[in-house]
């Protein structure tokens, strides 16, 4: 089979040692002040989901785009250039939605081939994501976890953050039963030996 | 470069001539071909598992730093399990989401282009039958077309992520839990 072709999908790198997830990192920390020990873990944990939810939505709109690149690429296309096709189909697309302008020569490639499928940019976009609604929803759903991660973590960091007031709390209160305790045994022995 | 529908097929073929893992050696690595990620079956406490407090050095300082705040002991070792167990989730999410490679791709083709494939592999002393050979033929045309739908690939590492889900959901209520301070 005649297949030679390497499709420029992203690359398979560990978001955590990317240069920009690091700096994400930094810069939520930097807005804690910069803890340490375990809250700055917890921190780190925060920040990590926060991380997610903008890598999520990114390509949650990267997603939407590649089913209209798909969408508009012909049935009759395949091997090498249909994948070619439809990876400058998904810059096009992905650069004309964001506001930028195409060149005249990537205007007139999108246009004849929208064109071609019956579709202007609005009704395609809607096509595609009628056709992704299974997968948003999944994609949305993980976006929701990771906002119920953040609550949870935020919980814990204000657990472990007050827990030394909430000690000095309980100190208290537990000296007060004491001395409560103390002035009923008291007041016990006094009104034994008045009797 | 993906790989061929010949390849694809040889490999599986060459696969079933396979005796398995003969030596000790060999069979506790195959024990574990199945394990995904670990995060359902090992347990997170750091006394139990060494090596893990070797990746993550710095968690035997945060008990210490826990004590000191006020928490008992016990209670402290819980938080440095939920901790450990919900970093181990957010390192086991960063692997996980990633893009398949070209390599495990089959090519973009026709379904008569799979049946003439399939043809050319046939041995002329085969005994499968038409349908047989259109089953496989449908499971191969099926493969070729999920490899070959871009947006589709871009979904499969969301569909990573949410299998991870429900350990995600495990270890961070467990970590809001465990680090209530009881008194």
């Amino acid at each position: 089979m005649a297949d030679h072709k390497e499709i420029k999908l992203p690359q398979s790198v560990s978001y955590s040692n990317l240069p920009e997830y690091k700096d994400h990192v930094d810069q939520i920390l930097n807005s804690y002040d910069s803890p340490e020990g375990v809250l700055g873990e917890l921190v780190r944990q925060m920040a990590d989901a926060m991380w997610w939810v903008k890598t999520y939505q990114k390509d949650k709109d990267h997603l939407i785009v590649m089913k209209m690149a798909m969408l508009i690429k012909s049935r009759s296309d395949l091997g090498m250039d249909a994948e070619e096709k439809a990876l400058r189909f998904f810059d096009c697309l992905l650069n004309a939605w964001s506001g930028q302008e195409l060149d005249s020569e990537d205007q007139a490639f999108l246009d004849d081939a929208m064109r071609s499928k019956g579709h202007n940019m609005a009704s395609l976009r809607a096509d595609a994501v009628r056709r992704s609604v299974k997968e948003l929803e999944v994609i949305d759903r993980l976006i929701e976890r990771q906002f119920k991660n953040m609550r949870l973590l935020m919980q814990s960091y204000e657990s472990v953050r007050f827990a030394p007031q909430l000690l000095k709390k309980m100190d208290l209160e537990i000296r007060q039963l004491e001395q409560g305790i103390e002035k009923t045994i008291e007041d016990q022995r006094r009104e034994v030996s008045r009797q | 470069m993906k790989i061929s529908v010949e390849k694809l097929v040889a490999n599986r073929a060459n696969a079933q001539k396979s005796y398995g893992p003969q030596t000790r050696a060999g069979k506790l690595r195959s024990s574990k071909n199945a394990l995904k990620h670990g995060l359902g079956a090992r347990s997170s406490n750091p006394s139990q598992n060494p090596p893990l407090l070797k990746h993550f050095p710095e968690l035997e300082s945060y008990q210490q730093e826990l004590t000191a705040l006020g928490y008992s002991d016990a209670q402290s070792q819980e938080i440095i399990e939920a901790l450990l167990t919900a970093r181990q989730v957010a390192e086991v999410k960063h692997s996980a989401y990633k893009d398949r490679l070209n390599e495990d791709r089959l090519g973009d083709m026709t379904p008569e282009a799979v049946i003439s494939f399939v043809r050319e592999m046939e041995d002329p002393l085969s005994t499968v039958t038409p349908m047989e050979r259109t089953k496989v033929v449908a499971l191969l045309f099926k493969q070729v077309q999920k490899d070959n739908d871009l947006s589709g690939l871009l979904f499969e590492k969301f569909e990573a992520h949410r299998k991870l889900m429900r350990y995600e959901q495990r270890a961070f209520n467990q970590l809001r839990k465990r680090s209530l301070f009881k008194k």
